[in-house]
Order: C-alpha cells, then sequence, then structure tokens
C-alpha cells in the first residue's frame, strides 16, 4: 500500500467485481428480449422473412396471374383479400412484396453502412483538407430529405429495383458518415488510442482494430433504425411511380393502385400499406431494443 | 439540549438487476438543536443514502424506504407524501441538504440570483426584488467577491469552489435547523475544501444550525464534531462524541478507520479486504470478513441493536457484550 | 453572438452553394438529356440536326457544365429561374404561386410538432409507466413508422369519402378563402405534422426521464419545491435541448413530405410541381424547386440553430 493514498475511500473504494458477474451474452438476450414490443418486432420481422424465402410455397396464387373476370373482388373465401383492378390475388401480392421490401430494405442499408463507414472512417482520421471536404459535402447533403435525393437519383436512373436500391443508398449515406466520422473523432482522443499511437501502430491498425469495432454498436442499432427508414423510403418512390417498376409487386406501388379504388374496395390501398408499417415498426422495436442491449452505460442496471 | 430530529430503524433498499440492495439496514439515531454531528464511513457504506431517505430524495423506483420513522419536530417524514405540501415545506426551509457534487448540482440553464432567490420566493414569499437582495446579501456572506454581479452568472461561469459555496449560502437562506452536508467538500482540492468547512462551520455557530457533516474523513469530523456515527455496510457500527469515538473506540473497523488517518511520519496501516456486497439480507456482522478481532461467536450471533457503552457511546460489536459477560 | 450569427450564416450559405452544385452535376451528368425528351414529346413533328443545336444552343447546354453551372447560379441569385425546357413557362412565377401554398402547411405542422410534441412527451415522461404514457409512447411509435401516403389515404377514405366531414383534394390560402383554407389543411396538416409529433414526444419523454435523475433536479427538491415548479422551471428547459437539435431533421422531414402530401391530397406546391416535372423530366424545374427546398430547409435550420443559445447558456460564447 502507498503513503499517497491517504484517503481511506480510495484506499478500500468498492469495487465492482464485488457484484456478482453478469453474463455479457445472456444479459444481451435478456436486456434484448425484455420489453414485449420487441419480441412482437422480432416474430414479425421473421415471419417477413419466411415469407419472402418461400412466397412461390405460401401465396395461394401467382403475383402477376390477371383474372379479367373477377376484378375488384370483395375479400372472399378464394382471394381472401380480394383481387386489384385487373384480378390479381392481392394476398399473394403482399407476400411476394416482402421479396421487395426486404430487399431493399437490408441490401441498402448494407451497402450504405459499408460505404459509409469507409468513408466515415476516413473523414475522422484524416485531417486537414480531406476530412473538410468530405465533412461539408456530407452538411451538404445533410440538408436534403433524404426522400429528394432519392426521388431525382431514382427519376434519372429510371426507377426499377436497382435504380431504386443505389438511389436509397445513397439518400442513407450521409447519415452513416457522419455517425461514424463523429464516434472516430471522440474516440481519437481518447487515452487508449493516443498510448497505442505513441507505441507507433500504424494508421491502418488504429483504424481497424480499434476505431471500427468501437463504432460497432452504434453502427448495427443505426442500420437496424435505418432498415425501417429505407423501406418507407422505398415505398414512398413506388408510391410516386418513381420506383419499383410494375408488375413488380411493391407495397408502395400497391397502395398507389389501390387508391382509385377505396370505394370499391378500401383492403386495396390498406392491406398493403399496413404491412409497410408493421415491418417498419418491427425494425424499429428491434433497433430500440439492440440500442438497450448494446449500450455500455446501461450495463449491469435494469 | 432539545432534541431536533430523530431516526428510528431507517431501512432502505434499491432494486437492482443483480439483486436487492440493502443499502441502509436498520440505523437509528438523533441530532440535537444546533449540534454537528458526523457520519463517517467508506465510499458506499449508504451514509448518503440515509441523509436522502430522511428527506425521500432517493430515486424511487428502483429506491424504497422499507421501513423506520425520522421524527422532526412531532411529525414523522417517512409517513408524508413524497410530492406532499408538508415534506416540501420542510425541504430547502427547516431542513436544507448540501451536495457532494458541486459541478452538476446546479442547474445549468438557470442563473445563481433565480435559483437561489426561488428558495425564498416558494417558502417565505418575498417579493423578486427583496428576495434578490437578499440573495447578495447572503452570497456576501459565504465570501463571494463581487457578489452583485455574480449574481447573474450561470454556473459554468463559476468555480468548483464557488458553487459550492453558493450551495451553503443557498441552504442557508431561509435560517433552516438543520442541515445536511453530503460530503459537500470532498470533490475540491484540499485548500479549498479547508476554507468550504471553515465556512460552514462559522455560518452554521451564527445561526445555531444543527449540521450533519457527511465524509469519509475522520479528520475533518474530529474537528468540527461533536458526535460521531460511524457506518459500515448500510449500518451504524459505532457511535459516541469525538473523545469516546478516539479513546475508547470499541469497534474493529473504527480502529481500522483511525489507523489509516494519515500523520505526519508515521505509515498507514490500510484495512485489508474490500467491503462486502450490500445485495441480499445478512443478519451477522459485515465486518467479520476483514475483522482482525474476530472470535468464533462472530460466525453464529447476528448483530442486534447497538450495545450501550455509557455516557452516548456504544456500538454493534458484539464481542464488546461478550467481553462484559452479557 | 454577433460573430457568432455570422459565421452561422456563412456556413448556411456555403451549405446552399454546396448543395446546388451537387444537384446541378447530378442532374447533367445522368443519362436523360431535356432536349431529348422533349424532342421525344413533339411527335410528328420532325427536327433537324441544325434545330436541335439551335434549342442547345438556346437554353446554353452546349457550354461546358461548369460554365453552364456559373450561369444558372447568377441567374438564379438574380431571382431568374429560367425558362422550363418543356412547357416553357416562367420557373420564377409558377414557384411565386406555388411556394406560399408548401411553406403555409409546413409552417403549420412544424409549429404543432414543436409545440403539441413536447407536452406529450412530457406528459409521458411525469406519468411513466402509466396507461397515458404507453398510449402516448405506441402513439408516437405509429407516428414514426406509417407511410405517410398511406395515413393520408386512410384519412382521405374515413373523412373525406366515408363521413364526408372534409374536402379531398386542394388548397386555397388562408387569405383568400379562410374556412375553406382550413377545412383543406386539416388531413395534410394532420399527415405533415405526425412524424414531427411523434419524434419530438420520443425525444422528450426519453430526455425528461434522463434529466429527472440530473443532480440539480435533486437539488430542486431539496429546496422544497412542489412537483409542478420542479418540472416546469427545472427539467422542461434542459430537457428542450435535444427537442430543438431534433428540430432541424424534422424540418427536412416536413420539405420531403410536403412532395408526398401534395402529390396525395392534390395540392398546387412546390413538392407536387417537383414530381410532377420530375416525371415529365423537365429538368430546369426540378433544379430550382430543389434549390428554393434546400433555401428553406438552410434557412430554418439557421433560425433553430440560433434559438439554441437561448436554452443552454453554455454555448453562447463560442
Amino acid at each position: 500500500m502507498t503513503e499517497l493514498k491517504s484517503d481511506p475511500a480510495a484506499v478500500f473504494a468498492v469495487e465492482d467485481d464485488l457484484l456478482p458477474p453478469v453474463n455479457e451474452t445472456r444479459r444481451f438476450f435478456r436486456v434484448l428480449f425484455s420489453r414485449k414490443i420487441v419480441v412482437f418486432g422480432a416474430a414479425i420481422i421473421f415471419i417477413t422473412i419466411v415469407c419472402a424465402l418461400f412466397a412461390n410455397g405460401i401465396a395461394p396464387f401467382e403475383p402477376n396471374k390477371q383474372d379479367l373476370k373477377n376484378v375488384l373482388a370483395a375479400p372472399d373465401f378464394t382471394h381472401w383479400l380480394g383481387t386489384d383492378a385487373i384480378g390479381r390475388d392481392l394476398l399473394s401480392r403482399i407476400i411476394h412484396g416482402t421479396r421487395v421490401a426486404l430487399l431493399i430494405g437490408v441490401g441498402t442499408v448494407v451497402i450504405s453502412a459499408i460505404l459509409g463507414s469507409v468513408i466515415g472512417l476516413v473523414a475522422g482520421y484524416a485531417s486537414g483538407f480531406l476530412q473538410a471536404i468530405i465533412m461539408r459535402a456530407t452538411d451538404a447533403l445533410m440538408a436534403l430529405p433524404p426522400i429528394m435525393l432519392a426521388l431525382l437519383i431514382s427519376a434519372i436512373l429510371g426507377g426499377g429495383v436497382r435504380g431504386v436500391m443505389i438511389a436509397v443508398a445513397v439518400s442513407l449515406l450521409p447519415g452513416y458518415i457522419r455517425l461514424i466520422a463523429g464516434q472516430v473523432l471522440s474516440l481519437k482522443e481518447n487515452d487508449y488510442i493516443m498510448a497505442e499511437r505513441s507505441m507507433g501502430a500504424s494508421r491502418t491498425r488504429i483504424m481497424f482494430r480499434h476505431l471500427l469495432p468501437n463504432c460497432m454498436s452504434p453502427l448495427i442499432v443505426q442500420m437496424t433504425m435505418m432498415m425501417g427508414l429505407a423501406i418507407l423510403t422505398e415505398a414512398s418512390l413506388s408510391f410516386l411511380s418513381l420506383g419499383i417498376i410494375p408488375p413488380t409487386p411493391a407495397w408502395g406501388a400497391m397502395v398507389y393502385d389501390g387508391y382509385r379504388f377505396l370505394l370499391r374496395n378500401p383492403l386495396l390501398s390498406i392491406a398493403p400499406g399496413l404491412s409497410i408499417m408493421l415491418l417498419v415498426f418491427a425494425f424499429n422495436m428491434v433497433g430500440d431494443g439492440l440500442r438497450d442491449a448494446l449500450d455500455p452505460r446501461l450495463r449491469g442496471a435494469l | 439540549m432539545d432534541e431536533l430530529l430523530r431516526v428510528e430503524n431507517l431501512h432502505t433498499v434499491f432494486r437492482t438487476d443483480r439483486g436487492v440492495v440493502h443499502a441502509v439496514r436498520d440505523i437509528s439515531y438523533e441530532i440535537n438543536e444546533s449540534e454537528i454531528i458526523g457520519l463517517v464511513g467508506e465510499s458506499g457504506c449508504g451514509k448518503s443514502i440515509s441523509q436522502m431517505s430522511v428527506l425521500q430524495l432517493i430515486p424511487t423506483p428502483p429506491g424504497k424506504i422499507v421501513s423506520g420513522k425520522a421524527l422532526f419536530d412531532g411529525v414523522d417524514l417517512l409517513k408524508l407524501g413524497k410530492h406532499s405540501d408538508e415534506l416540501s415545506g420542510i425541504r430547502g426551509e427547516k431542513i436544507s441538504m448540501i451536495f457532494q457534487e458541486p459541478m452538476t448540482s446546479l442547474n445549468p440553464a438557470m442563473t445563481i440570483a433565480k435559483q437561489m432567490s426561488e428558495v425564498l420566493i416558494v417558502h417565505l414569499n418575498t417579493q423578486k426584488r427583496e428576495a434578490r437582495e437578499r440573495c447578495v446579501d447572503m452570497l456576501a456572506q459565504v465570501g463571494i467577491p463581487d457578489p452583485g454581479n455574480r449574481i447573474d452568472d450561470y454556473p459554468h461561469q463559476l468555480s468548483g469552489g464557488m458553487r459550492q459555496r453558493v450551495m451553503v449560502g443557498m441552504a442557508m437562506l431561509c435560517n433552516p435547523k438543520l442541515i445536511i452536508a453530503d460530503e459537500a467538500t470532498t470533490a475540491l482540492d484540499a485548500t479549498i475544501q479547508a476554507q468550504l468547512l471553515e465556512l460552514m462551520y462559522e455560518m452554521v455557530r451564527r445561526y445555531k444550525t444543527a449540521l450533519v457533516l457527511v465524509t469519509h474523513n475522520l479528520g475533518v469530523v474530529a474537528r468540527y464534531a461533536q458526535r460521531i456515527n460511524v457506518m459500515y455496510a448500510g449500518r451504524i457500527v459505532e457511535s459516541g462524541t469525538v473523545r469516546e469515538i478516539w479513546n475508547e473506540t470499541a469497534h474493529p473497523y473504527t480502529k481500522g478507520l483511525l489507523k489509516c488517518m494519515p500523520k505526519l511520519g508515521t505509515a498507514l496501516t490500510p484495512i485489508h479486504g474490500k467491503p462486502p456486497s450490500l445485495i441480499g439480507e445478512s443478519v451477522l456482522c459485515p465486518f467479520r470478513p476483514r475483522c482482525e478481532e474476530r472470535i468464533a461467536l462472530c460466525d453464529e450471533l447476528p448483530v442486534g441493536a447497538p450495545t450501550h457503552l455509557g455516557g452516548s457511546h456504544s456500538t454493534a460489536c458484539i464481542r464488546v457484550t461478550e467481553g462484559k459477560g452479557l | 453572438m454577433v460573430a457568432y450569427i455570422v459565421r452561422r450564416m456563412l456556413h448556411a450559405c456555403v451549405v446552399v452553394l454546396l448543395v446546388s452544385i451537387l444537384i446541378f452535376i447530378i442532374i447533367r451528368l445522368l443519362p436523360g438529356d431535356p432536349i431529348i425528351m422533349l424532342l421525344n414529346q413533339s411527335t410528328g413533328v420532325s427536327f433537324t440536326a441544325e434545330q436541335i443545336e439551335d434549342l442547345r444552343h438556346q437554353f446554353g447546354l452546349d457550354k461546358p457544365i461548369p460554365v453552364q453551372y456559373k450561369d444558372w447560379i447568377l441567374d438564379v441569385l438574380r431571382g431568374d429561374f429560367g425558362i422550363s425546357i418543356i412547357n416553357r413557362y416562367n420557373i420564377g412565377a409558377e414557384i411565386a404561386k406555388k411556394l406560399p401554398v408548401t411553406l403555409c402547411l409546413g409552417l403549420t405542422s412544424f409549429v404543432i410538432g414543436l409545440i403539441i410534441g413536447p407536452i406529450l412527451g412530457v406528459i409521458s415522461a411525469v406519468r411513466r409507466g402509466k396507461a397515458v404514457d404507453t398510449l402516448v409512447t405506441i402513439a408516437a411509435n405509429i407516428g414514426i413508422t406509417a407511410p405517410q401516403f398511406w395515413v393520408g389515404i386512410l384519412l382521405i377514405f374515413l373523412f373525406g369519402l366515408k363521413l364526408g366531414w372534409l374536402p379531398i383534394y386542394g388548397y386555397t390560402l388562408p387569405w383568400e378563402d379562410f374556412v375553406m383554407s382550413v377545412k383543406q389543411s386539416v388531413m395534410p396538416v394532420v399527415v405533415l405534422a405526425m412524424f414531427p409529433v411523434a419524434s419530438s414526444a420520443r425525444q422528450m419523454r426519453s430526455s425528461m426521464i434522463e434529466v429527472m435523475h440530473e443532480d440539480y433536479i435533486r437539488t430542486a427538491w431539496a429546496k422544497g419545491l412542489k412537483e409542478k415548479a420542479v418540472i416546469i422551471r427545472h427539467a422542461v428547459k434542459n430537457s428542450l435541448i435535444p427537442v430543438v437539435t431534433l428540430q432541424g431533421l424534422l424540418l427536412r422531414n416536413i420539405v420531403g413530405g410536403s412532395v408526398i402530401v401534395e402529390t396525395v391530397f392534390v395540392i398546387p406546391g412546390m413538392g407536387k410541381f417537383m414530381i410532377d416535372s420530375m416525371l415529365a423530366h423537365d429538368y430546369t424545374v426540378v433544379q430550382a424547386c430543389a434549390f428554393i427546398m434546400i433555401l428553406v430547409v438552410v434557412i430554418s435550420n439557421l433560425i433553430v440553430d440560433l434559438s439554441y443559445g437561448w436554452l443552454d447558456p453554455r454555448i453562447r460564447y463560442d
């Protein structure tokens, strides 16, 4: 014991290890699923994935099979949700619509997360001119509503799955760049990064061994939240006829198509819209749960 | 001397995901008018929680006052509703509290003037202008230079020591009967600490206010307090006058504390081991694992009410009762 | 303070210029030549190569892109947005007619979000765990996740078609026919304000809950303040800081949402103007619309930034 520690509190400060140890993985899942709403969200996502994978088996009809003798049919036992203006089965189209929603939701988020992380890491770690350029450009893009950026790009690329993916991914990019750059900027000044640097570690090593792993938690949370936004953006583009091109079943476009027949069969608009909302809601709830479970400040708390 | 506050069998728990923390376990003590008493113990022994419990200032949930009484002027403070008018009327007017963190205990978005004068406005119905004058006067008394201008500052424009002076002044505004200083000087530099303690001492003497000095520094209490309560793991393990505690130390934990007080030229003797976890009920002596004077009975007998040793001296150590052949 | 305002304004100008360059480049570099579009539309009439060159020259499209941008931005700064390539009208005059519509709807929604959101958040935080809290939390989550176009359609179906209480399309400016304007505004404003109200409520709730655990709130209790005073005088102002930060994002969302809302309710504002021009590939118009909308976002962000100093005295001097 050293004489320097004259303060009794410092001599026997209560250490955290006095308390029983907590299994981190178990704690993660317990916190994640502690709220019923998160379980509900996870269930919705699971069902959506199953629908997307086995759409052909689950859907009662071909999504694009027209039945012109049976247009705008009311819901009955053959067509549970009725048929649209050219006699296609609504339920089957909704089930097949999970494919576009998930493809766009997951695809764009992964693309923009990877691109955004790399650019953000560079922007946060580089100094001077390069950083200024990237950050100014990001600021500028952030001033633009994401939906407008997506609309512009999608309009020019002419829509379609590929066009929409590029458009949505670009519209999400500034958010990631700012998140990662911000994280890196604050982490960079941390003592342990300073120590690592003073020991002569290379830039790449510091970037990928230390900075990136520390950005993972906020990145995962952001990605889950962004899936909801990506799905919403795609649906809006499709609704405005600047997104997925018919006849590929996309929920946003289906809402638009049903709009004209609201009085005949309101389900044509309501059902696909509800599907969008449920899936976006599910991703947001799971994102919330992940944030709680990954937040180091909350470790050990309720 | 008249009794001002009597706390009986106070028991406070916190619910955490690792279990129920019994932060304060069945403590009893009293404070007389214009008396200064010290409450000593290491961090996390429940001394702050016990003081906040008296004014029902602990966050509920997760905290909960399970049992006990706090009789002040014949009223049991723990029976009053947490947000009741009666309790609000006592907080800040009859009993004031000064907290440990000078950096965060003042509202960052309000000027000192607003934060201080609202105490007078709420309790004494003072007019705004008069309240301000009295606050300036109080700031001068607690040694803030140029109080007429500094009163319009925001907390971040003051140093830690200055902010704590503001807290002392704010606590004194309504001339309360009791001030609880919860580690009020711990976060400050040693010299500032000494100045602030002198200031508080002078102020409570001048206004005949009773003072509870919550601290982990035995030296501080020895200098200012008349009586001392020593807390360990949520219990009061020994209490008595300063002289009794120093000269007739009864509890091994207090002995340990005294031994690790820094003195010039002598090496410190730390108490080995760490304080126990406060999770779960425990009836045996909590100091047992670290105690150098442990006897076989310590592992069998539960610690009961403190044993009276004469004068105002008492201890919870069962060895004392054993030694006296009870 | 003045230096701070000036610096923020310069920063805003830089952002506007940068975005306008970005949009200009996006529109010019990607495929889709407006002249070809125009020619495709005029079926039956054949154009000679010279005529095409002539048209290009007329719209300045034969010059290098940096020069095109310079000409364009200088004109814009003079208030001249040029002429629609396809429909030949003066863009500036069209915008002057449509911008007030979007501003009226957008501002109303923004103010509603700024007032109702935090109030709901405070109620929810103070009654944490009670039925009100559950209700507000669920409603807020729906408000954040429900697609705007879908909610618009639901409202039209319910209040327009089934109940017949409200007109389902069109817009009248309030100074032209106030009653009609209010009737026509209700549904679009509900849709536009849904997201801001919901996000502000959520943010306010969580920051209130956090602030209520701060040391200075404990000090306020210890001073003997009543619950109302603790919440209103001490907690609300501090909790508002992150909510104000959020408003910049919400403004962007309202401007973006106007595209959707104006399409659903057939409102002749900037959003519908922009979508129609996009569908018609009338890029000079799209460019002008995007520029105006960015201007709106940047100016309102500037106001939000400046109001910050009032809430948080700590940042006043940097």
